[in-house]
């Protein structure tokens, strides 16, 4: 076939693509008869009222000498692990601040940590485009640094995200600035797949987060600078099971409903949103107002309290929102607060159990958060 | 008569030398990246005709906002007290516990502690410098320097996890003590 039939057949491709996408957005529009907050007015809830001494900061840990880029909480035990960028991970013990382990990294340029199902190891994945996986109950070395026991090596760009697998001990999932996600078997270092590229159908420019479902861990969303989530079966890796559309800008951050049936996103255009995983809906905006002047905040870390009641979302800005998801309504600002983090939130987590809320930021530290209320029995 | 002489031409130089245009190599690189992309709109379009599909037979976004609204209201939230008493999370437990501990060790092993009457409180483990809702009763000595009564659980002065707490009289890191024993990272 000549160049110029290839063009042609290309432009007409297009078009037929552009059109489908219309009647995707307009057939879309005629299903969405209302939103999370519409319907929630219209059933009678009332708004969460929280007054600023309600959530009481109960700990900061302190230690890191740059800005605190990842964290994760183990899923018992209470222990926080937490990446930076001076370079190290620190193991927290959340109830008493102490740091039990503290590791140089291979490469100094991390941005995600994890912890494994069962808290004896730790994940970190950065600049490098590779993920070192390092056991806790290892000997440390002459430096008093833990060697990775394993690391993680074919991705073609930056690991900016990775997640163990809920119920599985020694899978991981990453996410890379290749624009691919990765499956990975930590005992062998393998990985088992890959989940798009250039071939197969997947994102379109650098994948910036991952969150896998833990009502159902074959399935995990990501997210990324093509302003899409797309969600993945890890026994399919040939093309996504749906792609999600609405943000004007990056992905930075996706995050599981708990119900495991919705996730929520948030992005550089400054909102977060709750998406349907089965139908692709956008069901909801959670979105301040700004001056057309105003420097819009990007949201950089998203996480939903236990119930779903409330979403917690970090912005670059300091800011800290805490959401009423039902009503779309801000209910706090963390960062407003006495006490708060001087800088960009750069991520958040809640406890396994959702009774704690740790925040880490650019300020160098990590702070630990609950409700006054609910520790007494 | 003899011939005129013709008149003598200059002979006309040759042609600068001009560089031949490149052979037409068939455009191998342009034709791939088109049928790659061809390739990829062909799979997008596959794409786009199922979810219209699966588009046919889909709920409306009414049915997946009540579904979030009933899980919401039948689970309960740490975030979110009920007004009836319930059980605290084993984090916010564990936290208490530690904080009574910690507290008993102060009263009784430290050296610098005041003589203390009977407690009756755990102190909270707020951070802040506003008036809390628990204070210890009974501790003279032991008010913080801002106006806050709560015992400060970590050092304000190093990095390290120790614990500390507000008293006047006590001055400087508590590293050195037996309570703390993490490394500290602040030098």
């Amino acid at each position: 076939m000549s160049v110029a039939e290839l063009k042609e057949r290309h432009v007409t491709a297009t078009e037929t693509v552009n059109a489908l996408r219309e009647r995707l957005t307009q057939r879309r529009q005629l299903l969405l008869d209302t939103d999370v907050s519409t319907y929630a007015r219209n059933h009678g809830k009332t708004a969460i009222s929280f007054s600023p001494t309600d959530l009481v900061c109960c700990r900061t840990l302190q230690g890191h000498t740059g800005k605190v880029y990842s964290l994760d909480w183990t899923q018992e035990r209470n222990r926080i692990v937490s990446a930076s960028q001076d370079g190290r991970f620190i193991v927290w013990n959340a109830l008493t601040s102490q740091k039990t382990h503290a590791t140089k990294l291979p490469c100094a340029y991390v941005m995600t940590c994890a912890f494994s199902r069962s808290g004896q190891s730790v994940a970190c994945g950065g600049l490098d485009s590779a993920c070192s996986i390092f056991n806790l109950n290892s000997q440390v070395d002459r430096d008093g640094n833990i060697p990775p026991s394993r690391v993680l090596t074919g991705h073609k760009g930056y690991v900016s995200c990775c997640q163990f697998v809920p119920d599985q001990e020694f899978h991981l999932i990453t996410s890379s600035g290749d624009q691919t996600c990765g499956l990975w078997d930590v005992t062998t270092g393998q990985r088992i797949s890959v989940f798009g590229g250039e071939f197969p159908s997947g994102h379109t420019s650098d994948v910036l987060s991952v969150s896998v479902n833990t009502s159902n861990s074959n399935m995990f969303v990501s997210g990324s600078c093509d302003a899409t989530a797309r969600v993945w079966d890890t026994r399919i890796a040939s093309r996504p099971v749906r792609t999600y559309y609405g943000h004007t800008g990056d992905v930075n951050t996706v995050k599981f409903f708990p119900d495991g049936q919705r996730f929520g996103t948030g992005s550089d255009d400054g909102t977060c949103r709750l998406f349907d995983m089965k139908t692709g809906h956008q069901l909801q905006i959670y979105s301040q107002q700004y001056g057309e002047n105003d420097d819009i905040p990007c949201v950089k870390s998203i996480a939903f309290s236990i119930s779903g009641r409330l979403l917690f979302a970090g912005y670059s800005n300091g800011d800290c929102y805490v959401w009423d998801t039902l009503l779309a309504e801000v209910v706090l600002n963390l960062g407003s607060l006495q006490n708060s983090h001087e800088g960009t939130i750069s991520c958040l987590g809640l406890s396994s159990d959702g009774s704690a809320l740790c925040t880490g930021s650019y300020d160098k530290k990590l702070k630990v958060s609950y409700h006054f209320l609910s520790s007494k029995t | 008569m003899p011939a005129s002489p013709s008149k003598t031409v200059a002979p006309i130089p040759p042609a600068l030398p001009r560089p031949r245009s490149p052979p037409k190599y068939p455009e191998n690189c342009g034709t791939r990246r088109l049928q790659l992309d061809a390739q990829i709109l062909n799979r997008e379009i596959l794409f786009l005709e199922e979810e219209l599909q699966s588009l046919e037979d889909a709920q409306p976004v009414s049915i997946c906002c009540k579904e979030v609204d009933e899980f919401v209201r039948t689970n309960a939230d740490p975030f979110i007290p009920q007004k009836r008493k319930h059980k605290s999370c084993s984090f916010l437990r564990s936290l208490r516990l530690r904080l009574c501990c910690s507290l008993s060790w102060l009263c009784f092993s430290s050296p610098r502690s005041p003589r203390l009457k009977k407690r009756r409180k755990c102190a909270c483990a707020c951070d802040r410098s506003n008036d809390c809702r628990s204070f210890l009763n009974g501790y003279s000595g032991f008010k913080c320097p801002t106006k806050c009564n709560t015992r400060r659980l970590t050092c304000p002065r190093c990095s390290c996890g120790c614990v500390w707490y507000c008293c006047p009289s006590c001055t400087g890191c508590c590293c050195a003590k037996p309570c703390c024993s993490s490394q500290c990272l602040c030098s």
